[in-house]
């Protein structure tokens, strides 16, 4: 499939990304401030080890960042991100670097992921200047295409932008533009760090004879890397109730997370309604319905109740939630229902879950901490991460995972030199003369060409599966939220609010859809009468009988056969079906 | 404007207020009990006077959604506790937060703070980045939130149950950075004089905000809501909350 970039090939970035790492050494030669250069050689030399760039490339790269930002010289910045490992490595090494080498100050604060949506929220409604810069998930591309708060990135390069962006950009070495592009294939968000979710298990427990012969006699198949759902809950009923010990530790057949926080939303928006089989086939997502359940007409949401043509209480939603449900209250430990996104993380690698099916690969420098037992002396993994699971009701083309990727995120309402400033920093942290370095820190790879690096071979039988995750297919057919959801921050906390309860039993799995879906319906609603969006705004339609929609092709789909036999492969076969 | 206030729990009859604007106006629906706290600049309640620009934002902004209120004053804490037991009370201006999301409801921002961290006056501590501050202890205002914030990155972090302490316990070196909103500081350096200079780094950015309990009713919100927005849309009222930003 094409990439929806027509606008590349006609624009002139693509002659700023044509041009050669060969003119490097003409940039080099310029007059530059000694002091700066010193910097930039001492970052190189110290930090920015190993690249994809040679040290002299890396050097004229910095080069060009010393004297694109001469005018912004003294100038503070702030800007914003979640907390995983990789904006931890950015706020505390590279906005020194990025300092000491141009001059321009960053301040990069790391805070929650819910308030970083908060305050973006609140400068896209309000134009107050919180901050100069975001990295934002790309799963907003349907609220910034749609507000017209956002600066369009390509046409920024291609204007007011063309003396603060870089030359050596190389727009076509990132994996996720697709996700940080619009319909209208216009680029809103630069990629700053890219993780997926991914079905994570013991390799060394599901290979010890005894293990493997003990669930073949009770479950009739082998163990290994399970293919559905079935089958994922046989072995977390198998390690759970029937290993429950090994190497004298409790151990447990799934971890989650259920406490009432914002994360809670999370883990079921990032598609795991998708995993299920609540949306329709095929790339972009969404077509006409997503992993959300929302139902769109051309580019107009219409609904996200079954009334409507949604899928968001469908039976298969229904499914996925209950099955949410039972596999934390009988599988998990108790501690999980009262964990949330961060906190249920620390449990892998205490080395006492069997397998996660919904488990975050920022979470991997998290395993590779010395001290715990999921490596081996050698320092392979004794994990591997394997395609997801899917449901009795998923079908071949529907979506098949999550893939998160942050993205740097200006504001149409920026002071133009802070826009530039913010600019310049969000691609000095994506620069190729230390994103391979980033990528080896963080593990969350945004450029092709550190992924297909040596370093990256050599890392490899670290990390599990990871960069065999990357270096397939499985990168593309991963994906964010689309476009079907016109306002991310307004719609998002519905997810939480109305499916909290049924963690700790006080509404039933089928109530608490047909809750989400109304307040679904209802929020979009409002969102078109509040007239904030430029364009494809939601345009809900009468409600009809349940019966009607589910007669129609596609999603959603009525009840079907909800316990399909178990099957799984050994990891190989497994991870052949990324290729 | 300026408000008197009773001693202890203290009501502000402002319901009239919202009543005499007219159509708009939820005359039918109980007043909604706001709490709030002393809060230099941004909100002075001491001396029997409730004062300070976020008072006047709250006023015009119950105002234009024309939803009826009272204020009261209460120390931090209770507030916050009653505004998550009681129906129909809401608190200002907390920080809104992550952890506090799923708790309350939310009608925000009211405030856009920063913090910074200050040495005490005639020390210079350079500090580029929040990293270089992991080798000093850091002085926090207990309920402030940022000495969670700064806690949980594994900072060394001396609570102060008073806001006012925090100067005079850094000029005595019980710690060696002390943390604080810039505006406070600003407004602790004019009443007290203690001397506090420029922050060495501003690190952090908050929405102060005000938090509703669950069962507020959700016209009241929307329309707060809406008039919040249409008062940001207005430079005047826009910069008194932009605070001098950047």
């Amino acid at each position: 499939m094409p990439l929806p970039f027509a606008w590349l090939s006609q624009r002139v970035l693509w002659g700023l990304l044509a041009t050669s790492l060969s003119s490097y050494p003409l940039l080099a030669q310029e007059a530059l401030p000694k002091e700066q250069l010193a910097q930039a050689q001492s970052w190189i030399a110290k930090e920015f080890q190993p690249s994809t760039l040679t040290a002299a490339e890396q050097l004229a790269e910095m080069s060009w960042f010393i004297r694109a930002a001469a005018p912004y010289r003294g100038l503070q910045i702030r800007v914003v991100s979640e907390q995983i490992p990789t904006h931890e490595y950015e706020s505390k090494v590279l906005a020194r670097a990025f300092a000491d080498i141009t001059g321009i100050q960053v301040v990069h604060e790391i805070t929650g992921e819910d308030d970083v949506v908060k305050k973006l929220q609140a400068q896209m409604q309000t134009s107050l200047p919180i901050y100069d810069g975001y990295v934002n998930d790309s799963d907003f591309i349907g609220s910034h295409f749609r507000m017209g708060k956002t600066l369009v990135l390509s046409d920024y390069m291609a204007g007011a932008g063309r003396e603060v962006t870089l030359p050596t950009l190389d727009l076509t070495d990132f994996m996720g533009l697709r996700f940080t592009s619009g319909p209208d294939g216009k680029l809103y968000q630069l990629p700053d760090q890219q993780f997926a979710n991914l079905y994570w298990y013991r390799h060394d427990w599901f290979n010890r004879p005894e293990l493997k012969q003990a669930f073949a006699q009770r479950y009739g198949y082998p163990l290994g890397v399970p293919q559905n759902w079935r089958a994922y809950e046989d072995i977390a009923e198998f390690f759970t109730e029937h290993v429950r010990e090994l190497d004298g530790q409790r151990v447990w057949g799934h971890m989650d997370y259920g406490r009432m926080d914002p994360s809670l939303g999370w883990r079921f928006s990032d598609a795991w309604l998708g995993l299920a089989g609540v949306g329709d086939p095929g790339l972009p997502n969404g077509l006409p319905v997503d992993d959300w359940g929302i139902r769109v007409d051309g580019c107009h949401p219409v609904g996200a109740s079954v009334s409507r043509g949604g899928a968001l209480d469908s039976p298969a939603a229904i499914y996925a939630m209950s099955k949410y449900k039972t596999w934390l209250d009988r599988f998990a430990p108790p501690e999980a229902r009262q964990m949330t996104f961060n906190s249920s993380a620390e449990w892998v690698p205490k080395g006492q879950i069997a397998q996660q099916i919904f488990w975050y690969t920022a979470f991997v420098p998290d395993l590779l901490q010395p001290g715990n037992a999921l490596h081996n002396p050698d320092g392979s993994a004794r994990w591997r991460v394997a395609p997801s699971p899917v449901g009795a009701y998923w079908r071949p083309g529907m979506k098949s995972g999550y893939q998160d990727v942050g993205a740097w995120t200006l504001l149409t309402s920026t002071a133009a030199d802070r826009q530039a400033a913010a600019w310049l920093y969000a691609q000095f942290t994506v620069a190729k003369t230390l994103s391979l370095r980033k990528a080896l820190v963080g593990l969350t790879p945004v450029r092709l060409s550190d992924v297909q690096s040596q370093a990256m071979s050599e890392a490899a039988p670290r990390l599990g599966g990871l960069v065999e995750f990357y270096r397939s297919r499985a990168r593309d057919v991963w994906t964010p939220t689309g476009t079907n959801v016109p306002d991310y921050a307004a719609l998002a906390a519905l997810w939480w609010q109305q499916l909290g309860p049924l963690v700790d039993g006080r509404q039933t799995v089928a109530s608490s859809l047909h809750n989400l879906a109304s307040q679904m319906d209802l929020e979009l609603a409002r969102i078109a009468e509040r007239g904030h969006l430029q364009r494809c705004e939601p345009r809900l339609g009468p409600p009809q009988g349940a019966a009607y929609w589910l007669a129609q092709p596609g999603s959603p789909v009525p009840q079907g056969d909800e316990q399909p036999a178990g099957q799984t492969l050994t990891y190989p076969e497994a991870i052949g079906k990324w290729q | 404007m300026a408000m008197s206030v009773l001693p202890i729990i203290l009501r502000l009859a402002l319901l009239g207020l919202a009543v005499l604007l007219g159509s708009a106006v939820q005359a039918d629906q109980a007043p909604i009990r706001l709490l709030t706290f002393n809060e230099p600049p941004w909100v002075e309640a001491e001396g029997g006077r409730v004062q300070g620009p976020t008072i006047e934002l709250i006023k015009q902004l119950f105002a234009r959604a024309g939803v009826p209120y009272g204020i009261e004053v209460l120390p931090l804490k209770r507030a916050l506790q009653a505004s998550l037991k009681q129906p129909g009370t809401c608190v200002f201006p907390i920080e809104r937060s992550q952890e506090r999301e799923t708790s309350l409801r939310w009608i925000s921002p009211l405030v856009v703070s920063r913090y910074g961290l200050y040495a005490p006056a005639g020390h210079e501590v350079r500090l580029q980045t929040l990293e270089d501050a992991r080798p000093y202890s850091i002085g926090s205002y207990l309920g402030s939130g940022l000495g969670e914030y700064l806690l949980k990155r594994g900072f060394s972090v001396i609570e102060v149950s008073n806001a006012k302490l925090g100067p005079n316990m850094l000029r005595h070196k019980r710690f060696d950075l002390w943390v604080s909103d810039t505006r406070s500081a600003q407004a602790l350096v004019a009443t007290d004089n203690s001397a506090l200079g420029q922050p060495s780094l501003v690190f952090l950015s908050t929405l102060r905000a005000m938090g509703c309990h669950p069962d507020t009713p959700t016209s009241s919100l929307e329309l707060l809501h809406s008039a919040l927005l249409g008062l940001l849309a207005e430079p005047e009222w826009r910069a008194r909350v932009a605070n001098d930003l950047p």
